[in-house]
């Protein structure tokens, strides 16, 4: 049940990021951390991946957030995973056991490295094609 | 739902205790263990710790620090491996507690994360901050 709510709200907010036209309105809040500071945080450019994403523009929405890309890819497998356990009536562990700490070292790396300022990593920072 | 197994138990008779005893009565091990997580529904029910209850948040932590608030999201990751790396080594009531903190931190980021983002309307609203600087 905790789970589907969080897929819920991921579901409610990819239909708001799809639906309103590009970021440059005011709706959309900007990451505080990008306007304190300057850095990009593993989250930012996620709507914009999302808009992007949503009309259809793959190579757009991966120049915005990368990360976002596999996390939904990820969400999927997990989601089947679930679905396995529920339809088998058994409580199989989802997901290996070190998945977490891999997912910690993949979002502290990422955000160290979009926030490089040469060029192969700053092809991670949200940029425009 | 009346027990009428127990009518015909003499009162003076449980002195000694020796009858099992149905319900929730916390049996005497449970008398040294503090916490909830020793009582009945998270102790081993079927060979394997906790009663097959093994979510540890790490979804749910990662869309929070993805969309919410990065740096509480992180916390709640930390604990949610944490969590999965208990379960899988048979600790199961380590493993839950980490799985609490994880959802504890999943909703103090979420709560921030639009604490930020009221506070960033409200500035718009009435402090007519421009949207527009990024």
């Amino acid at each position: 049940m905790r789970l589907s709510v969080s897929v819920a709200a991921v579901a409610l907010l990819f239909s708001l990021a799809a639906l309103f036209p590009p970021e440059g309105t005011s709706f959309f809040p900007k990451c505080v951390l990008h306007s304190a500071t300057g850095l990009h945080c593993p989250g930012c450019g996620c709507a914009r991946c999302l808009h992007a994403l949503a009309h259809g523009e793959f190579r757009q929405a991966a120049a915005f957030n990368p990360l976002v890309l596999l996390v939904i890819p990820f969400l999927v497998y997990v989601g089947l995973r679930m679905l396995q356990n529920a339809v088998a009536h058994r409580q199989k562990q989802v997901l290996p056991a070190r998945a977490g700490w891999v997912v910690l070292v993949v979002v502290l790396l990422f955000f160290v490295l979009r926030n490089l300022p040469w060029p192969p990593f700053t092809y991670l920072a949200p940029h425009r094609l | 739902m009346p027990d009428f197994r127990d009518d015909d138990r003499d009162p003076r008779d449980d002195q000694n205790d020796e009858r099992p005893r149905r319900g929730n009565f916390r049996r005497d091990e449970d008398d040294y263990e503090e916490d909830v997580y020793s009582r009945r529904g998270y102790t081993s029910r079927n060979g394997r710790g906790g009663g097959g209850d093994r979510s540890t948040y790490l979804v749910q932590a990662i869309l929070c620090t993805l969309f919410c608030c990065m740096p509480l999201g992180v916390v709640a990751i930390v604990y949610a491996a944490m969590a999965s790396g208990k379960f899988s080594s048979g600790d199961y009531r380590g493993g839950r507690q980490n799985a609490e903190s994880a959802k504890q931190w999943c909703w103090a980021s979420l709560l921030l994360g639009i604490g930020v983002v009221l506070i960033y309307v409200a500035a718009i609203i009435f402090a007519g901050v421009d949207p527009d600087n990024r």
